[in-house]
Parts: structure tokens; sequence; C-alpha cells
């Protein structure tokens, strides 16, 4: 029964039915046989039943009111002892509607203290157990993606301290959730170089509220237990609680995903390097001092360097004694192009050790492209240097398909050299000439690949014409091979802004005033 | 680069005519390689011509693909073999040899 409270002894008149009649809680009242003696103003709201129809009536049946055997008995004992029993039951109304109410069963007594009755006070949970329930519900997801994530959490308050620490972290950084709890994240996975910055950006945060990092997605390092660092992808997100600020970190190892790309990077690197020795195998390692020359060349492969471009050179002795400047362009790119320029270049030094005439060592170059039965054609430009013995040095060329070298005097006059013939590769049938050029000391010969001429700005191309004038203007400043051939490259490159889209090579000999052979 | 390039196949009983228009190069290589097996699909004319007067720019794999390829194939299949040239096209057939296949009196 307990107390009554203060003041009990002298209660105003009408205190009762004014608290039964007001008070915001439903208040029954039945005889031991379970009848209903009466039922406040809230009951019949709560419970649905008008107080007319229902006193008098069995509760039990009346009120819709669902308890247990077990509970029941717990009732009746609880009241038989005197006490108070308590707990929530659940209600159906008459409209189907369902209510758990917080109830209080108290007995009533009469004065030699037998039971006579029962008084039930009940106030409506309903809302309050629902909030409550999804209160657990979420507490339940939240735990489980703790439980099960994949992602490392950890949480920390404003001081750092950490106060959640989840599996995945625990896998991740070799700590258990009870190893670390309350100790400072920074110490514990903040590798050394960068706690202080992450102490002072949470005292900043903290002072200013401004975080650089909240809600960012960001890489970053992070240490475990046996002091690896490794690379993490972090989402700091704050915990919208009242109180001082908290965070959840949210942590994805990355370490494979960055060997993967590193793998990648290393891959492309090795195939770049595979290009570029496939492409300087064929190309003349060194160029041979060639008497009474001086020699330069220009390369550049299309594109990113990581294909092997079609353009080749040669710079060779042959077996009489003369030397042999050869350049060519293999039709397309990459292995197969490779493959042919390789089959070229060497058909061209092992012919040029039988045959004299630079047409009939190209039309064994044909012969064996024909022979290959590579579908692919192929430009090349010959030109044997000969002296006689009255120091006069005379180029032959011949030229198959290929733009004419340019023969530039001293005076910056500069013309085509030899005679176009038909490209390589294509046809049994070719023409092919041999054509002689005198060259005096100081005259350049100057052979190149249509990537020189080709080269594009917008619906402009470089041209043949542009390039006559710019070794004629260089010619006539008496520059050396080397800047002529470095001279044409920057003009290229300026005028098609460096997107150089085909490959180009240029090839410069200049007679030297010593004299030859 | 390429917007501008088309190609078209006429088929006639006495001549059959691969058109090209624009810029060939590397990136129209298989339109034009389709168009001219098109062009020697039997049954055939006797007579193969490459128009490339309305083209502006060809290069090394737009000759072979455009020329050299229908050439081969006409010498096999016995076709009477022309190209109609251009001035985006007359240099580039004049450097590789490959202008002997120029027809220089106009057809119609």
């Amino acid at each position: 029964m307990g107390s009554v409270g203060a003041g009990a002894e002298s209660w105003p008149s009408g205190f009762f039915e004014s608290l039964v009649a007001h008070v915001d809680a439903a208040v029954i009242c039945t005889d031991l046989a379970g009848a209903l003696l009466y039922c406040n103003p809230t009951a019949e709201r709560l419970y649905g039943i008008p107080a007319f129809e229902a006193i008098g009536r069995q509760s039990a049946d009346l009120l819709g009111v669902e308890v247990s055997q077990k509970t029941r008995a717990e009732i009746g004992a609880a009241l038989a002892r005197g006490e108070v029993w308590d707990g929530d039951v659940s209600v159906t109304r008459p409209d189907g509607t369902t209510l758990i109410l917080r109830t209080k069963d108290a007995g009533l007594y009469d004065t030699s203290g037998v039971l006579t009755g029962v008084v039930s006070i009940a106030i409506d949970v309903t809302e309050r157990r629902r909030t409550e329930d999804e209160l657990r519900a979420s507490d339940a997801r939240r735990n489980a993606m703790l439980e099960a994530g994949l992602d490392g959490i950890v949480s920390i308050d404003h001081q750092g301290l950490i106060t959640e620490f989840n599996p995945a972290a625990e896998a991740m950084f070799g700590y258990t959730r009870s190893d670390v709890l309350g100790r400072e994240m920074a110490e514990i996975i903040v590798p050394p170089a960068l706690q202080s910055a992450h102490r002072a950006g949470l005292r900043r945060y903290l002072e200013t509220g401004r975080g650089e990092l909240l809600g960012q997605r960001i890489e970053i390092s992070a240490v475990d237990r046996a002091g690896r660092e490794f690379p993490v992808e972090l989402a700091i997100t704050r915990i919208d609680l009242p109180g001082p600020p908290s965070f959840m970190g949210s942590l994805r190892d990355i370490s494979a995903r960055r060997a993967t790309e590193q793998a990648l990077l290393d891959s492309r690197e090795h195939f770049v390097h595979l290009a570029r020795t496939l492409q300087s195998s064929l190309l003349p390692p060194v160029l041979p001092e060639v008497p009474g020359f001086d020699v330069a060349v220009g390369y550049r492969p299309a594109g990113e360097g990581d294909e092997v471009g079609g353009d080749f050179y040669d710079l060779f002795e042959t077996a009489q004694g003369d030397w042999a400047v050869v350049i060519g362009d293999v039709q397309g790119k990459g292995a197969e192009a490779a493959a042919l320029t390789a089959l070229v270049r060497y058909t061209v030094r092992a012919a040029a050790m039988r045959a004299d005439r630079p047409s009939t060592i190209l039309r064994i170059v044909n012969d064996a492209i024909l022979h290959q039965r590579v579908d692919r054609l192929c430009t090349v430009a010959y030109a044997r240097l000969r002296s006689s013995s009255d120091d006069r040095v005379t180029a032959t060329l011949s030229v198959g398909g290929h733009p004419l070298p340019l023969h530039a005097r001293r005076d910056g006059d500069v013309r085509p050299a030899g005679r176009l013939g038909t490209l390589l590769g294509a046809l049994a049938d070719i023409a092919l000439d041999d054509c002689d050029v005198e060259l005096e000391p100081g005259d350049s010969l100057v052979l190149y690949t249509d990537g020189v001429t080709d080269a594009r700005a917008a619906a402009d191309q470089f041209g043949e014409d542009r390039l006559v004038a710019l070794i004629s203007r260089m010619a006539s400043q008496s520059v050396t091979a080397s800047e002529l051939a470095t001279g044409i490259e920057a003009a290229v490159a300026e005028f098609d802004d460096g997107r150089h889209r085909d490959d180009m090579a240029v090839v410069v000999l200049q007679r030297s005033n010593h004299p030859f052979g | 680069m390429t917007e501008s390039f088309s190609v078209r196949v006429d088929r006639g009983d006495a001549v059959t005519t691969v058109t090209l228009t624009g810029e060939i190069d590397l990136t129209t290589r298989a339109a034009i390689d389709e168009a001219v097996a098109e062009a020697l699909a039997e049954p055939r004319a006797p007579r193969l011509v490459v128009d490339l007067r309305a083209v502006t720019f060809i290069d090394s794999s737009g000759l072979s693909a455009a020329i050299v390829v229908p050439a081969r194939a006409a010498e096999d299949a016995g076709l009477d073999f022309k190209v109609m040239s251009g001035p985006g096209a007359t240099r580039a057939l004049e450097v590789s040899g490959l202008d002997r296949f120029v027809q220089h009196d106009e057809i119609d």
C-alpha cells in the first residue's frame, strides 16, 4: 500500500472526485470478481468504453486487456501481499486500435485489511514505447553496421579519445576495442608525423567550428600496432548529438588499390620502355663518323612514346667504301610496323653489300616486302655518297614514294634532289631512278619524313614550301648540321603546338671543308 | 579531323566508282576497306574507278586503302583500274609514285 502522502488526514471535500475526474491517467476500480465498479473519464477515453455501459460488467471482457495467465497470477500474488503491481499491458479497443498502457494495480482493503477490490491506474505509453522501439532498432542497425561493416569505424570524443572501435578497425589496426577505448586516437592510429596536425585540426574545430576534413573523403596514412604505415581512405563526420562534439571516422585500407595502381603504372612504364627499346633498336644507337661530313638527326615519335613509330633512318659504310644514308617511313605503328621496319632496314644494309646502284637496292627491298606478304607500304629515300679522287662528292639518290631530300647550298639555294619513284611493298612493277647531285663544301643534304611536311595546325599544313623557306634561311646563315636538324624540329613543334600526331625524322648531312674519305 | 570524310560506292554496268571526300588517313581506313570490298563484289563492272577529286588530305594509310588495295585486287580480277585525282591528292600521288593510275582524260 505504501505511503499516501503528507496531509492525507485532512483531504478537502471534493478532492477525490476532482482528482479522478481530471487526472491524465485511466482509473478503474473492480471488485474481486472482476466486475467494474468505477471508471474515470480518461479510462473511458483510453479503453474506448462509455462508463454507463461498463459499470457492473466484467472488466476482462470489456476492456480488451490482454494479460497472460502468468501476469494475472503475479498481479494476484502482489495484491495478496499488499503490494502494488506495475507493468505494461496491451489493450485492444473496440475500434481495433491497440494501446500500450503502463499500469499500476493496487488493492482495495477493508478496515480489517482484507482485499476487496482492485484499483487500476494506467497511462498511455504507446507513443513512448514506439519511440523506444525505434531507437532500439536504430541502435541495433548501427551496431550491426559497426560489427559487420567492412570499413573500420573509429569514433572519438571532443578530447580525441576513442569511444568506438569496430571489429573492422580491430582487424585493420591490430588492437582490440578494449585496448583502445578511452585512449587518444592520435597516439594509436595516426602516424607520428601527422599527430600534431591531427591535434591542431581537432583543436581548431572546437574553437572555430570549422573543420576542413569534415564530410570529405581523403586519402591519408594510418599506422597499425606493428608500426606499419599504410594508405587509408578516410571520411570524418560529426556525430549529431547534443553536448561537446564527437566524431566518427570511417576508414578503408587502400593498400591493395594503391598496389594495383602502382602495378598499372609500372606495366605502362614497362610498355613504354619496351616500345622505346624496340624503337631504338630500329635506329642506329650512335651515329657513325662520316668522313668529310657533319651529320645530325632529329627524331620524334608520335603520341606519348608508348608506340613504336614507323619512321626510321640509317647511316652506314657500304662494301664499296661509300657511305649510305637512308630514311624511311613504314605505314602504321606498333609491332607489325616495327617488324617491317626491321626487315627494310636490314634488307637495305644487306642489299648495299652486293648491289651498288641505289635503285637496285630499293628494288631488292620492294621484292623482300612483297615476298613477306605484309600488307603494308614503305617509303624510302636512299642516298649514296661517293667521293672521287679530285675531292668531288657525289650523292646518288633513289627515292621510292618518299618526299625528295632537299639539297641546300651555302647561299640559301634549296632544291629537291632526286626524282620521285614508287613506294615500296605495293606493286611488283615500280618506277625508280638514280639521280646524281654534286655536294660542295658547306652544302647540306636534308632527308626527312612526311611527319615534317604533314604537321598540322588547324586546317593548315606545315608543307614543303615552308620547309624549303626555313632551310634556305638557315643555310644562308651558315648554320651547322645540328643547328639545321634542331631548327627544323623546333619549327614543326611550334607549328603543330607539340601535338605530333605522326612520327617525324630528319637527317642532315653537311659537307665539311675537310677532305672526304 | 575526319568529320568531313565520306565514302560512296556507285555500281554501274560499265564502271564501279568509289568516291572519297575529305581527309583520308588511318582513322578512315576501315570504311574505305569496306567500300572497296563492296565495289569488288560480284557481279561487277569491268572497270573500277577511285575518285579522289574531293579529297582534301591523304596520307600513306589512305593511299594504301584507296589505291594500293583496289589496284592489286583489280589486277588479280583482271579489271581496269583508274584513279581520278584532285588538288588534295595530287601531291601525295606524285610522291608515292602511284600517279601512274591517274586517269588524265575526263570520263563521264
